[in-house]
């Protein structure tokens, strides 16, 4: 096991109250597997990367519990010096909007360059080498031509590649990508996808993948995980949890998303299929439900749902449910 | 309910539209340069039909559907609106038309003015076409909430007051308030929740059946277009590659980049990834189109033809149409 979250807990202070961002969560990743953590706006998916990365502003943030294992040593309490010799040489982090992570004003050839310089002691010569091989694997054409300009130079897509050339330059043994394809065409996602899996599958390397699309988790992740409101509430394999989804949410997010071609593949008689709703909206961290935070949009909601938080459980082997069912 | 087979007379037809939009001139340059938004689209929209178009980035979608509500002006081409001509007319020229015409807009952060109460945003519009008076206004509005699936008395609240998803549905209300013939949705989902979605997408195709709204739908999203509309038009770089029902776009795509659009649609089921193609490069400027067919630069089966001259549109019967030198076979009959 590589990496191994256990219990964390990641809140933050604010003059309104305490916002449980992350709430509980516990996971683990074995080497060159994929883990895909689903949810929609403030589930803390994010807040669960930038915890393990240690990016967490303190204040108002703060890990108030939990471990999180990395190669045995818990880097949750880590002084920030140590945390620097790990993040982006052995823990690496690739984010959604390239243009606003990348800096405007180096060129690519200089920020991925760095990584060689600050991780590997390279000279500028050195790294500047480095950094068009990097360039090459990701597939950017022209590499060394390409490796002298600017973000602002290059398209989306082109972006993202420099930033996983970025990440992936010392070849660490996690990379995390926080919705990396959320701001691209679709044609450059399956681009994009098609890269990550294959320097996975060269590389060994880990990823934990940060998305909201269902799509994406079912063509990359291995296994996964889905959150809400600051919870895990489900996780098992990813064909299980498509076969065999067992908590509420998780069942109301696979029937509200349309697939492409249930439509058409069926003669249309009649009146279109309704997507499947989950009534109600996410609640806001700063008001949660008592009881299980979703009862209140659950279809199957009991008594003891509105009064009592259910334990995070495995119900089967590998698929863990927050469920009172 | 209306009948939607009732009145098959064409509600809007647009002829080669084009929007070019001019860059300014450097010091040095000589030649004007253009920004090829719109670069010869063409297509018609019956009454209670939902067109979809898609696209990615920069192939001119929304100025496309901005244009054909003469928000924008074209610079070429026709617009046959209800039986009118409105291709010459400059776009502050047409306040009739704004009550026929609406748009829900993609952002719902930005699209609903923030000092305005709810009925003011909904009812003003409706006041100024005489279709209430300032007395029964906030009863109006109400009414329009409630179709919408909000409460009706949040009337007098503020834009603010309103998460993400409840601001779009205010959005279709203000749409609707007018009794408008065409309602057009620029990316009308795409900025909302997963679970969101799923209930602005059930509204509409309610409120399409029960009122027999002709729609055109401008979207990324393949999956969504697809779900609502009745046909589909797929967009590159300014113009329209392939035309034709779900159906026949979805199963028997013609056009490369349909094909390889669809392709790469992530598909929500691990045990139906679909074999992807893969286009190389970028989508090239629209400041800059490639010669001939602008998709040759990508196609796997680009010949001399496609680059030196632009295919003309191949009707392939039942209102499939392709713009292709070399239209794909249909993989399934």
């Amino acid at each position: 096991m590589l990496l191994s979250v256990e219990h964390l807990k990641t809140y933050f202070h604010t003059p309104r109250g305490i916002i449980k961002a992350v709430d509980d969560v516990s996971f683990s990743l074995n080497k060159g597997e994929v883990l895909g953590l689903v949810g929609e706006s403030g589930c803390g998916k994010s807040v669960t990367s930038q915890s393990i990365m240690r990016l967490i502003p303190e204040p108002p943030g703060k890990i108030e519990e939990g471990k999180i294992l990395f190669d045995g040593k818990d880097i949750a309490n880590l002084p920030l010096k140590e945390m620097k010799s790990i993040r982006g040489n052995r823990i690496s982090m690739i984010f959604q909007e390239p243009m606003t992570s990348l800096n405007p004003v180096k060129t690519i050839g200089w920020q991925i360059g760095e990584m060689f310089r600050l991780h590997r002691n390279a000279n500028r010569k050195e790294s500047l080498e480095m950094a068009v091989e990097m360039l090459a694997k990701v597939q950017i054409p022209e590499p060394a031509k390409r490796v002298k300009s600017f973000p602002h130079q290059l398209s989306g897509g082109m972006r993202q590649r420099a930033m996983i050339a970025m990440a992936l330059s010392c070849d660490p043994e996690i990379l995390i990508a926080d919705e990396p394809t959320t701001a691209l065409d679709v044609t450059v996602q399956a681009q994009i996808l098609d890269l990550m899996k294959r320097l996975k599958q060269n590389l060994n390397t880990a990823i934990l993948m940060i998305t909201h699309d269902l799509g994406v988790i079912a063509d990359i992740a291995d296994r996964v995980m889905v959150m809400y409101a600051g919870k895990a509430v489900e996780s098992a394999s990813t064909m299980e949890i498509f076969e065999n989804p067992s908590h509420p949410y998780t069942q109301g997010l696979l029937g509200s998303v349309p697939i492409l071609g249930r439509r058409a593949g069926n003669p249309r008689k009649g009146p279109r299929t309704r997507l499947q709703e989950i009534q109600g909206m996410v609640p806001s961290l700063s008001d949660l439900p008592r009881g299980c935070f979703f009862c209140p949009r659950c279809s199957q909601a009991k008594d003891i749902c509105k009064t009592r938080m259910p334990p995070f459980t495995e119900r089967d082997k590998g698929h863990w449910v927050r469920c009172w069912h | 309910m209306v009948n939607k087979n009732q009145n098959t007379e064409l509600l809007l037809e647009v002829e080669d539209l084009k929007v070019h939009f001019p860059l300014p001139r450097g010091m040095f340059s000589g030649k004007s340069q253009f920004v090829y938004a719109v670069d010869g689209v063409s297509l018609s929209l019956k009454r209670g039909e939902t067109l979809g178009i898609v696209g990615e980035s920069g192939c001119g979608k929304t100025t496309a559907g901005l244009a054909m509500l003469k928000l924008i002006d074209a610079t070429a081409g026709k617009i046959r609106f209800n039986g009118r001509d409105y291709s010459h007319n400059k776009s502050a020229d047409c306040p009739a038309l704004r009550k026929e015409m609406q748009l829900i807009f993609q952002d719902p952060f930005s699209s609903l003015n923030p000092r305005m109460s709810i009925n003011r945003i909904i009812g003003d519009p409706m006041e100024i076409h005489g279709l209430c008076t300032k007395k029964d206004k906030a009863q109006k509005v109400a009414e329009l909430l409630k179709k919408v699936g909000l409460p009706p008395e949040h009337g007098k609240r503020f834009p603010h007051e309103f998460s993400g998803g409840q601001r779009q549905r205010i959005g279709i209300a203000r749409a609707l308030a007018l009794d408008p013939l065409l309602i057009i949705g620029d990316e009308p989902v795409s900025a909302l929740d997963v679970s969101i979605q799923a209930q602005t997408i059930n509204l509409l195709m309610d409120l399409q059946e029960e009122l027999g709204l002709s729609m055109i739908i401008i979207s990324h999203d393949l999956a969504v277009v697809e779900h609502i509309c009745d046909r589909i038009a797929v967009m590159y770089l300014g113009k329209i590659v392939e035309t034709g029902t779900c159906e026949q776009i979805y199963s028997y795509p013609r056009h490369p980049y349909t094909r390889a659009l669809l392709s790469s649609v992530p598909i929500p089921d691990p045990r139906k990834q679909p074999d992807r193609i893969l286009l190389g490069g970028d989508v090239p400027s629209p400041i800059n189109p490639p010669m001939g067919c602008h998709f040759n630069p990508r196609c796997s089966q680009a010949s001399d033809l496609c680059r030196q001259a632009y295919p003309r549109a191949t009707n392939l019967g039942q209102g499939h149409e392709v713009s292709c030198h070399h239209p794909l076979t249909p993989l399934t009959e």
